[in-house]
This record gives structure tokens, C-alpha cells and sequence, in this order.
């Protein structure tokens, strides 16, 4: 009999191979956020010795990018919200759903999300000029609304699943109607679910690129499309895209962070139930 | 008075009856346990009782009041889950006023009941601790002082003790017991061990297919079974239900005659179901054969200490026979009597109870 502490590999072998991938992994973002810091005439440069400099994110403060990621933040967050308040309680109620069609329902909602993004956009950019919805932060919301309801319902579904009916019961003797139960019993105990889904429905709207770029103009641009502005003509600004790479990366990096605990947990018992 | 009333309760999922024309009266204050196997509709029942199902017919009544249609937090009833359904989230404290802070009972009188009702289960010391810390024992006092906080008509419990082991088991039970005479409120108590109904109850209903078969007090249903199937199910070892024949004042056996139990008017040649427990059956002593009512072959020999249980062959069937502690082995040939005052009779077609 083998004891625990005697495995097949030792523990050394399986931390190098996992220092070496995260490595691997976040090589590009070391390398995208070291940029940002180097001077313009040495961005390419190799050397790890350099004098950082923050004249990239001077540029970007005093050029158009603070707005576009002002509309990031704004179209993002509002869909966020928005998601969340109507979504979650649809998972709820598909999740406890007793009516015929339950199950239908449920599959065309996921639906939305078979079709490719780019079958929708020549309508939705016709439509949008009729309704004036062209280059408006309310034009982008809708659409990403549309994807993270989808999204939001069936990743919150296996986590009212998993609430045992018992305890909503239990709720009820209590003295709690259906909403009380649900504020009061349901919503706390899916809070991981709460928090992986909402990130994740951030993140989701916030990288968006292909709809940001094709349904706004100016009003609305957002982050990722302000990149692509640096692309230009007379040449590529390297280092005022890396410092732009880097400010759109951080709020994802933060709330991920933030969160880190709830987001673990929360995919976690969203793969296995109970 | 009575708390709560049954009238003419129908539940049907779908094509399956659960609960068939329930209609029962539950006397005010008193301990009333729902007895039967799983799947008889005594859960259900408990369930329809507190408003977690609908009736498909009929209507419930608590003290004067309809409920039939009122919600659970209307009917001011408490309860207690098979599984506790402790909030997972919440600390003992917060579990047991959550009732009270819902209902919009002021903070300070809320901390005076917790800590009244946390005194009597024995749990102040850990107010603070979330269920995850209990152990299993500590979770069910939890969940009985979740209902006991709440100053509720008729409190319901679901099978509250089936998740615990035996010993604990014992132990809880007493404390139900002794918590019941103490606080005086109705009680309606569900569960499938028949011990616990037998040591609880101030009255039994036995249920058997969402079909109530006999209400009464337990040495009332010990002592005289509706039915074929509330004799079997009720009392340990099981009755011996034996097949015999109507014969003038005997009833006969294939090979034996045994007198009739005085004053029944049997028609002549009926089949019937001979019911005696296993421990009214008089083993003979071999000087007085005469009075025997036939010979127990004995197979199997079970000494449990006090008593032994011997299983064999009598007339052709098979008999259970429960006496002091004997020196008896397989293999024995033993005299035995059954005493007419002590047999139940009942229809071998409908198995109801003649006499």
C-alpha cells in the first residue's frame, strides 16, 4: 500500500509544469504591459533594463481614448445590470418552472446564442438607422443585452437547481411570499453564481470589438475600437495601443480579482450540481 | 375542539392518487402522529396540512378558520423538515428568529424568545455558529426551535428524527415527548417507525395508500387492528395471521380445532384471517397435552436475552411464538395453545375485522 505523500510524481515536477504554462500563458500580457512603459524609440527593444516612462498614457489622456473607455464602462455595466435584474430572476422561474413548455423555453433562449454575431449585424445596423440607434450607447446596450440574457439565464439556472426546494419551503412557513423567499433565502445562497455569472457577463460586453465597431461611429466608440484607431495611415502607435491594451485589461483583471473567491466556486458548482 | 380538520381530502399528481377522501377530526393540543410505509400518503397529507400543496378536493380547517386556500405564512403553522432545511447562510440565531424578523416582531422581543426557546433545546452556546458546524443532533434541536420560537397554532413535523442514528434517535424522541407536555400545542407528527408512534402519539392514524385505515389511540389500534393490514403493521414481532375456517363455535384449521372467541356470530364454513400475537400463543407443558390446540414445529430459534422467538410449522402455516427465555432448539415439537379471548378475527376477503 502506497501512502498519501508517496504519489507517482513528486511535487516539484507538477509545480514547474504548472510555473511553466501560467508563464507561457501570461507571457503576452508581461510583454503588452512592459510596452506601455517603454520609451517610443525602444518599444521592440529586448533589453530588461529600460527607463519606464508613462508618455503613452499622457497621449491617450489628452486624445479622444478617456471617452471610448467611458463608453466601455458605461455599455458594459449598464447590460451588466441590466442581465442580471432580468435574467436572473428568468432563471429562477424557469428553474422552478412547473408549466408545460418549461423545457422549450429554456432551449430557444440558448438558441440566440447558436447563430454566428455576423448573420445579425446588416439587420441591426439597418434598424438602428431608422431608430436613430446608430452610434448611441443605448443602440450597444440593447445588443449586448441580447447576448448576456441568453448567457446570464442558463448559467444561473444549475444554481437555483441546486437550492433545495426544502428551504424555500421552509422560507414559506416562515412567513415569506415567493419574493421575500427569493430575496431573502434563494438569491444569498447562489451569491458565487451571482458573482461568476456577472463577471462573466461583464467581460463578455466589455471585449465585444465586432459589434462596437460596426454599429458605432464617434458617440459611442468604444475601448477595443479606439485601439484600432491607432492604426493608421502615417503608422502604427505602438505604445499608445499597449498602454490602451493594458487600461482595457485592467478592470477585468481587477474584478476577476476582486471576486476571485466567489468566481472559483461559482464555475465550480456550476459544472457539478449540489 | 378540534385544531385541525380533514374534510373529504383528495391529492392526485396527475393520474396517481396520493391522498383518497382523507377526512379526520385532530383534537386540540394533542400529539397525532400520520403512521405508515413510505409512498402511503402521509407526508403528502402533513404537506396539504401546511399549505405546500394544493388539495385536488376537500377542505382543511384550522381551529374555525378555512385554510383550504390560504398560503403557508397565512395559516400560522410551524414545521419541521425530514432534512431540517436549516438556511445554510444564516447563523442559529438568525435561523431561529428569521420567522419572527419576517413576521415584523420587534429585535429585542425576538432575542427574548430565541433565547427562551435556545434555553429549552439546550443550544445557547451555539447561537453564533452556522449549520454547517452542527452535527446532526444539534441541527434537529435547531429546527424544532425554529418552530418553537414561532407561538404557532399546530405545529407539523416530517419524519424529524429519520436522519439520525438510533441511539440519538432515543434520546430526541423523549425530548419531543417531554417538549410536547411542556408546551401543550398541537402536534401533528409524521413518520414510518412504528415504535415512535407507539411511545408519542395521544393518537395514531395509519395510512396505507393515501387510504386513512385506522384512527385511535396506540393501545387501541394495539388492541384491536381494523384490519388485517393495521395487525400486520403494528406490533413487534408481527402478528401470526393464520388461514382457518369457520365450523360451528371452532374454527378449523387443515389439521387442528380451535375454540371461538366468545359471542361472534361466524357464518358457517367463512374463511377467515385468525389474527394472535406471537406472544399470546400459550406454549403447553407436555403433562397437560390435552388442552393444546395443535404442534409447533420449530425451525428457527431466536434468543434475544428476555424473550425467545421460535418460527416453525403449525397446521400447515407458519407461527411466531414469543415466550421467556427457554431452552428450546430447532428441531422441537412443542404443544401449543392458541386462547380464544386472544384471537383477532377478521375477513379473509376484505380483511376487515370481524371481531
Amino acid at each position: 500500500m502506497t501512502s498519501a505523500g508517496q504519489r507517482r510524481f513528486p511535487h516539484w515536477r507538477g509545480d514547474t509544469v504548472t510555473a511553466l504554462l501560467t508563464l507561457l500563458v501570461l507571457f503576452p500580457f508581461f510583454y503588452l504591459i512592459q510596452m506601455s512603459f517603454r520609451p517610443k524609440e525602444d518599444i521592440f527593444g529586448g533589453a530588461l533594463l529600460f527607463s519606464p516612462t508613462l508618455e503613452h498614457y499622457g497621449a491617450l489622456w489628452r486624445g479622444n481614448f478617456p471617452f471610448s473607455f467611458v463608453n466601455s464602462l458605461v455599455t458594459a455595466g449598464s447590460a451588466t445590470v441590466l442581465a442580471m435584474g432580468i435574467g436572473v430572476p428568468a432563471a429562477y422561474a424557469l428553474s422552478r418552472a412547473s408549466f408545460g413548455g418549461a423545457r422549450q423555453i429554456g432551449l430557444w433562449i440558448l438558441v440566440t446564442r447558436m447563430a454566428p454575431p455576423i448573420a445579425f449585424t446588416i439587420p441591426l445596423f439597418i434598424a438602428y438607422r431608422y431608430l436613430g440607434l446608430h452610434d448611441t450607447r443605448t443602440g450597444l446596450v440593447i445588443v449586448y443585452l441580447t447576448f448576456s440574457l441568453a448567457l446570464v439565464i442558463w448559467m444561473m439556472k444549475p444554481f437555483f437547481d441546486a437550492v433545495p426546494r426544502q428551504l424555500e419551503e421552509a422560507a414559506a412557513i416562515d412567513g415569506c411570499g415567493t419574493w421575500q423567499t427569493f430575496l431573502t433565502v434563494t438569491l444569498p445562497l447562489t451569491a458565487p453564481g451571482l458573482a461568476a455569472t456577472a463577471v462573466i457577463c461583464f467581460i463578455q460586453s466589455w471585449n465585444d470589438f465586432f459589434f462596437a465597431l460596426i454599429l458605432t461611429r464617434t458617440q459611442a466608440s468604444t475601448a477595443p475600437v479606439a485601439i484600432v484607431g491607432f492604426i493608421q495611415y502615417v503608422g502604427w502607435e505602438w505604445g499608445r495601443m499597449a498602454a490602451a491594451g493594458t487600461l482595457v485589461m485592467m478592470p477585468v483583471v481587477l474584478f476577476s480579482v476582486l471576486v476571485r473567491k466567489y468566481l472559483v466556486r461559482g464555475l465550480a458548482a456550476g459544472s457539478i450540481k449540489g | 375542539m378540534s385544531t385541525v380538520s380533514l374534510e373529504g381530502v383528495w391529492k392526485r399528481f396527475g393520474d396517481v392518487v396520493a391522498v383518497r377522501d382523507v377526512g379526520l377530526q385532530l383534537p386540540h393540543g394533542g400529539l397525532t402522529v400520520f403512521l405508515g410505509p413510505s409512498g402511503c400518503g402521509k407526508t403528502t397529507t402533513l404537506r396539504i396540512i401546511a399549505g405546500l400543496e394544493s388539495v385536488s378536493e376537500g377542505r382543511i380547517l384550522i381551529g374555525e378558520r378555512d385554510v383550504t386556500y390560504l398560503d403557508p405564512k397565512d395559516r400560522n403553522i410551524a414545521m419541521v423538515f425530514q432534512n431540517y432545511a436549516l438556511y445554510p447562510h444564516k447563523t442559529v440565531a438568525e435561523n431561529l428568529g428569521f420567522g419572527l424578523k419576517i413576521r415584523g416582531v420587534p429585535p429585542t422581543e425576538i432575542a427574548a424568545r430565541v433565547a427562551n426557546a435556545s434555553q429549552l433545546l439546550g443550544l445557547a452556546d451555539l447561537l453564533e455558529r452556522r449549520p454547517k458546524q452542527l452535527s446532526g443532533g444539534q441541527m434537529q434541536r435547531v429546527a424544532l426551535g425554529r418552530a418553537l420560537v414561532r407561538d404557532a397554532e399546530v405545529f407539523l413535523l416530517d419524519e424529524p428524527l429519520s436522519n439520525l442514528d438510533a441511539k440519538l434517535r432515543v434520546q430526541m424522541r423523549e425530548e419531543i415527548y417531554k417538549l410536547h407536555r411542556r408546551i401543550g400545542k398541537s402536534m401533528i407528527y409524521v413518520t414510518h417507525d412504528q415504535v415512535e408512534a407507539m411511545t408519542l402519539a395521544d393518537r395514531i392514524v395509519i395510512m396505507r395508500d393515501g387510504v386513512v385505515q385506522q384512527v385511535g389511540s396506540p393501545l387501541e389500534i394495539f388492541d384491536r387492528p381494523a384490519n388485517v393490514y393495521v395487525a400486520s403493521f403494528i406490533g413487534s414481532p408481527e402478528m401470526n395471521l393464520l388461514d382457518m375456517r369457520a365450523a360451528g363455535g371452532t374454527l378449523a384449521g387443515t389439521s387442528c380445532i380451535v375454540p371461538a372467541p366468545a359471542g361472534c356470530a361466524l357464518a358457517p364454513d367463512a374463511p377467515l384471517k385468525v389474527g394472535i400475537r406471537p406472544d399470546h400463543v400459550v406454549v403447553v407443558p407436555d403433562s397437560d397435552g390435552e388442552s393444546a390446540s395443535g404442534w409447533l414445529d420449530v425451525d428457527v430459534c431466536e434468543h434475544l436475552g428476555t424473550t425467545t422467538l421460535m418460527i416453525g410449522g403449525f397446521d400447515g402455516q407458519r407461527l411466531r411464538v414469543l415466550t421467556p427465555r427457554s431452552s428450546a432448539q430447532p428441531g422441537d415439537r412443542l404443544a401449543v395453545r392458541l386462547p380464544a379471548d386472544r384471537l383477532h378475527l377478521f375477513d379473509a376477503g376484505s380483511g376487515e375485522r370481524i371481531r
